[in-house]
């Protein structure tokens, strides 16, 4: 019995490890990133590196913070993005009902269709979209990357929707029927608000899509109002050199605001994320 | 609760759409005297850096002098050239673009510049082209010109003077007294010179062409094959190699070392010399004080013949199917014009396009000097840098086979570039 009992805490022990190697793995990254962003320039470049900054430097967020055009990235970047969640969840969030809750001819095979797409990577579609926005006279609008962003996203939220709504008994919205609704008011006032956990998860995926996505800013945009964030950190990229101090200040800044939400909304989101694909499948 | 949160959302999305509706670009219903020209670039014009300063006042400049306003697509240096061939390919180019010189022949390739010998014909005497200093290699094609350089990025060998003449030294002229210099700055604990390998940022052709035309070999071949496995680059590669372990001037980790990084490694004082572009002088200048750098000609096989620096840049060209092409010919011809280009080498530092430019006391001041030099070198020894349309594949290539030909004291440099030889000819073949 003793000597079981040693061997679950040993096997907890390097479990614990095992998870303790992970989230260093993955801090230790930006955790340098955020070391970088307060240092000087000459202390950036001594060797050997300073594990911890001499004395902290705000320059390099000053700097950023005080460029007009980097402001004007952040403000782009939340208006793609916001459009972006908002049509990727009402497409989803009808589409997944459909699918769920009627049946109608080659339903399977359009759903599989659905996810079949999203296995054509975006390189692949970056021309032809190029030359649909060019043909649409959406080039360089906001409204070209929300519809590009959402259609790429929302196969994968309708099926995380669809397996949600699975797990919700028919019965309910039969008894807001009996009360007096009709499908579209049992819809809204009966079914979305217990879709809480999914679409929190919807929106966060499609938040941190749209917010750190890069090739498609930067081909269906051209003039310097309409780039987005990413496409924006690319600038401190010069062919003088790589400009670590502002470029890392400004990839943290650009960081917080999806930390922020997926901080606020992170139980939810597993929730959403656990019964819309594994409890609800 | 749900409800609450979806009309927050689209309250906030309602808020939003006012100010992008606001904000978004409103087709001018006035009739425009001058045409605005879209000028794409990866620099904005006014901002703080020295190139953006003189880009600035260039356009403040040819505004005033034309009438002609610019409106400028700025994205990433590096993403320049395939997005001004899809703009093209798409009928929706910009007036006048940025083209790396290295990626010049590509573009041709692809058919994307319109020719600007019908303009040189109406505009220009022969006193103006003479004043180029490239005028016959800049932007040719096919016996035609598609594009002007404007400015010039030559290489030369940057020192530490400081740690120079700490240890007595002169620069070296040829690649004996470049061994005897090494060894007498890694003797006082320095890192004596970096280069870089790596292929995840393929550069090495910048060091490799003077080195290989320095011993009187060439990269390609006239009929654009591989040359460079030929004698001279086989002694090319050797001597790198021999730097490493017979000599022990460069650490084995150059192998893996990123251009940016033996930049920024040469700026925090970590090593003694490296070869690097004129473009970067300013940046290593601010970071390690003028007093403390020293220029030299890289060095040859003979003291008397040093290696000849290669000359790469930006150049401007006019997209095909600009919407207004006589416009843009103006904006470059003011943009390496005279008056433009004083100010792109005093305010942004810039190598000059013109002879004519040398003649501005800026170059007889001491801030003024250091781009003279530059003039001189390439003026004297200067050779256009390599730019096949493979030019990727050739300098990842030739930063692979090097990597491999250092990364093992016993590799076989000549069964190494012969293979590599093999390879980048297919490639050529296979176009």
């Amino acid at each position: 019995m003793k000597a079981r009992s040693s061997h679950t805490t040993i096997a907890r022990i390097g479990r614990h490890l095992l998870l303790l190697g992970f989230v260093v793995i993955i801090l230790a990254p930006f955790l340098w990133s955020l070391n970088t962003s307060l240092k000087p320039l000459s202390e950036i470049l001594s060797y050997p590196p300073t594990l911890f900054p001499a004395k902290i430097f705000l320059g390099n967020y000053i700097n950023v913070l005080s460029q007009n055009e980097f402001r004007r990235f952040i403000l782009n970047s939340a208006i793609v993005t916001l459009f972006s969640v908002i049509l990727t969840l009402l497409v989803s969030l009808f589409a997944g009902y459909a699918a769920a809750r009627y049946n109608f001819p080659a339903k399977e095979f359009l759903m599989l269709l659905l996810l079949a797409g999203m296995a054509i990577g975006r390189f692949a579609n970056v021309i032809p979209l190029y030359f649909l926005a060019i043909k649409l006279k959406l080039f360089d609008t906001y409204l070209m990357l929300v519809l590009a962003y959402s259609a790429f996203i929302t196969p994968l939220i309708t099926w995380l929707m669809q397996s949600y709504f699975k797990t919700i008994p028919v019965a309910i919205e039969e008894a807001a029927k009996i009360d007096g609704c009709n499908t579209w008011k049992s819809f809204w006032m009966v079914v979305v608000p217990i879709m809480k956990p999914p679409i929190v998860a919807g929106a966060v995926i499609t938040m941190s899509r749209a917010w750190n996505e890069f090739i498609l800013a930067l081909t269906l945009t051209r003039s310097s109002d309409m780039r987005t964030l990413p496409v924006g950190l690319h600038f401190f990229l010069t062919d003088y050199g790589v400009e670590w101090g502002p470029l890392t200040a400004a990839s943290i800044l650009s960081i917080i605001p999806i930390l922020i939400v997926f901080l606020w909304l992170q139980r939810y989101f597993l929730q959403g994320f656990t019964s819309g694909t594994l409890g609800g499948s | 609760m749900m409800r609450r949160l979806l009309l927050v959302m689209l309250g906030i999305a309602l808020l939003m759409s006012s100010f992008v509706f606001a904000s978004g670009k409103q087709e001018s219903s006035q009739a425009e005297e001058a045409p605005t020209i879209v000028f794409q670039t990866f620099l904005t014009p006014g901002k703080d850096s020295p190139r953006e300063k003189a880009w600035g006042q260039i356009i403040e400049r040819f505004t005033a002098k034309t009438g002609i306003k610019v409106e400028t697509n700025i994205m990433p240096w590096s993403e320049i050239d395939p997005q001004l061939i899809l703009s093209v390919q798409s009928g929706n180019p910009p007036d006048v673009s940025f083209v790396r010189d290295k990626s010049f022949l590509r573009a041709m390739r692809a058919n994307v510049l319109m020719s600007l010998d019908d303009f040189i014909e109406r505009d220009y005497d022969e006193s103006r082209k003479n004043d180029y200093l490239l005028w016959d290699q800049d932007g040719v094609y096919k016996g035609k010109k598609y594009a002007f350089h404007m400015h010039y990025i030559p290489v030369a060998l940057y020192m530490r003077k400081d740690l120079m003449e700490k240890a007595g030294l002169e620069a070296p002229r040829s690649w004996d007294e470049f061994v005897k210099v090494g060894k007498a700055l890694s003797s006082q604990g320095n890192i004596a010179y970096l280069f870089a390998v790596s292929p995840a940022q393929p550069t090495a052709l910048d060091y490799l062409q003077p080195m290989i035309e320095g011993r009187g070999g060439k990269v390609l071949t006239e009929a654009g094959k591989a040359g460079f496995q030929q004698e001279a680059g086989v002694e090319t590669y050797k001597f790198l190699k021999s730097l490493i372990y017979d000599h022990g001037i460069s650490p084995k980790s150059t192998a893996t070392i990123k251009y940016d990084e033996v930049t920024d490694a040469f700026s925090a004082g970590r090593v003694a010399m490296v070869i690097e572009g004129a473009h970067r002088y300013k940046r290593i200048v601010n970071a390690l004080g003028e007093e403390n750098i020293m220029l030299a000609r890289i060095p040859g096989v003979d003291v008397s013949l040093p290696s000849p620096t290669s000359v790469a840049g930006w150049n401007l060209g006019i997209p095909r199917g600009s919407k207004h092409p006589e416009a843009a010919w103006e904006f470059i011809k003011f943009a390496t014009g005279t008056e433009a280009q004083i100010i792109y080498t005093k305010v942004g530092g810039q190598i000059p396009v013109l002879k004519s430019v040398l003649n501005d006391q800026y170059f007889r001041s001491e801030e003024g000097a250091i781009a003279g030099w530059f003039v001189e070198y390439m003026n004297t020894a200067g050779s256009l840098a390599i730019g096949p349309p493979t030019y990727s594949q050739l300098n990842e290539l030739m930063s692979v086979s090097l990597q491999e030909a250092l990364s093992d004291a016993n590799s076989d440099v000549e069964k190494i570039l012969a293979q590599s030889a093999e390879k980048y000819n297919s490639i050529v073949d296979s176009q």
